[in-house]
């Protein structure tokens, strides 16, 4: 069944590159409107958005720095005058910790990671779930990990970022259910973005990854179209009756 | 142009309830429907003419998944009727309330067997049977209908909950047995949905005779449907699941 998304808004952090891109397509392919949100990259926004009007859908770019409260309320009052309302959040905007262990780990590493994932998906929930509830339905997608379940060594300041953040989506799911609102989280493994290049060089001595592609579930590594395509499933009528869950796409792990 | 056409589904239990939606579902999204049903032989043809009415073939088969020998022949049969069955949907069930919702201490053993047969055994009968099949397709799906049971685990319920927790370990090692020939394995887990089951469940454990009477104090403001968990069961065959294996989602409004 073709998953219709026409008439609704999303905004999507980390909106420029990798998964967050691949989630911003996903759901304009489906018919949703979409505000872009990036850090620096702002020729890579551009080219998103051009990706998307591509597509029939609006699209805009908004720079803002989810890890700051006042970046953030800057941000969203600038896309609510451009998009009316959004009854799509998908807190993507993530950064990669450095691999040191909890011990040898520097203390603001540890605070910027933990504050982009989990304080800057609170923040931006915090200022778009209100005129949410005003919609006829409303969905928060949270992009995790599989390191919130696998919470690995040399993780540690990711690891609390992410597991903080999907406390903040069961929480959430639960408190807006009555405004028909539905939090879900999406958890992937390695997916062929910059980030997961730079991951796997560092984890397994890999230049390319498709090196990996043969050891990897169904032969390949995943693709940030993997993610949206679990995205869009959630927010879609499909999940109607589906909120406060995970979804893992790992296909099913190493 | 459907997600699933050109496939075939085995669904067990598929003459009512959750198991027609399931097998009504997968029609409409361009499966053929093998319909496993145990008595009710009426409501089986009904259900086979609602899926010709969408242009897609049925047939129905009566066997008791409890029975290994019935498992054997079901599969037989929907094989040589359709030539492959690359979706098995195991659904068939019974209601800790067929067996009087005992405590643990109290149940009949033959209650547990009976349970245990029902929702452990015969899957993994009909796994066997069908999953070397499933190898040679590009794509085989196995999908597990579950219970919120077997995360909640509450009193009067030890029968089924033990049994759908078997069910649900079978589904997580077939996963990672059969991802290499592209077969995915996940669960589906409702809460209350407004069946028959469902509706002796709720006149047992909360003395109303109407799912009506619970609308207001359910999830989003109405109980669980089949069409709610048939939608799950679509997704998880689908291409949008493609690099999905050996997850569980709980279709409960959370």
């Amino acid at each position: 069944m073709a998953i219709d998304l026409t008439g609704r808004s999303a905004f999507v952090t980390g909106g420029s590159r990798g998964i967050g891109r691949a989630i911003a397509l996903g759901l304009a392919e489906a018919g949703a409107d979409v505000a872009v949100n990036y850090t620096r990259n702002s020729d890579a926004a551009d080219a998103t958005c051009e990706e998307i009007r591509a597509l029939g859908r609006r699209a805009q770019a908004y720079q803002g720095d989810v890890s700051d409260f006042a970046s953030c309320q800057q941000m969203v009052e600038a896309a609510l005058a451009d998009f009316g309302n959004f009854s799509i959040l998908v807190n993507n905007g993530g950064i990669a910790s450095r691999g040191n262990t909890v011990v040898d780990t520097d203390p603001a590493e540890m605070r910027r990671v933990v504050t982009t994932h989990a304080m800057g998906s609170y923040h931006m929930s915090r200022l778009l779930v209100p005129q949410m509830r005003e919609q006829p339905r409303g969905d928060v997608v949270m992009i995790s990990s599989v390191a919130a379940q696998g919470l690995n060594g040399r993780g540690g300041p990711y690891n609390m970022g992410k597991s903080a953040q999907e406390a903040v989506a069961y929480t959430l799911a639960k408190e807006e259910r009555p405004h028909g609102i539905h939090v879900n989280v999406v958890a992937p493994g390695l997916v062929n973005t910059d980030m997961g290049r730079r991951l796997a060089r560092a984890t397994r001595g890999v230049e390319d990854i498709h090196e990996l592609d043969d050891k990897s579930p169904f032969g390949r590594v995943c693709a940030p179209e993997d993610i949206a395509d679990a995205v869009v499933f959630l927010c879609s009528e499909d999940a109607a009756y589906i909120t406060g869950q995970r979804i893992t796409v790992n296909g099913g792990g190493f | 142009m459907g997600d699933l056409d050109g496939r075939v589904a085995l669904v067990t239990g598929g003459s009512r309830g959750i198991g027609r939606g399931i097998c009504l579902r997968l029609a409409e999204d361009g499966a053929d429907i093998a319909i496993n049903y145990h008595s009710n032989a009426d409501a089986a043809r009904e259900v086979a003419e609602e899926v010709r009415a969408l242009g897609r073939r049925a047939e129905i088969f009566q066997a008791d998944v409890a029975e290994e020998e019935d498992c054997k022949r079901l599969a037989q049969e929907s094989l040589a009727a359709f030539g492959k069955v690359d979706i098995l949907v195991n659904n068939a069930g019974i209601g800790a309330t067929a067996v009087g919702r005992p405590h643990v201490a109290e149940a009949e053993p033959e209650a547990f067997y009976r349970l245990m047969a029902a929702h452990a055994f015969g899957p993994f009968y009909l796994c066997q049977a069908l999953v070397p099949q499933m190898r040679e397709q590009p794509r085989g799906d196995v999908v597990m209908v579950s219970s919120v049971a077997a995360q909640n685990f509450g009193a009067t319920g030890g029968t089924y909950s033990a049994a759908k927790t078997a069910m649900e370990a079978l589904a997580h090692t077939l996963a990672k047995e059969e991802r290499q020939h592209n077969i995915h394995v996940n669960v589906v887990a409702p809460g209350l949905v407004e069946t028959d089951m469902g509706l002796a469940l709720v006149k047992f454990t909360r003395g109303v005779e109407s799912m009506r009477e619970l609308d207001q104090g359910q999830p989003f403001g109405r109980v669980g449907q089949p069409a709610d968990i048939a939608a799950a069961v679509a997704f998880f065959c689908s291409p949008r699941s493609s690099y999905i294996t050996n997850q569980r989602l709980t279709v409960s409004g959370g």
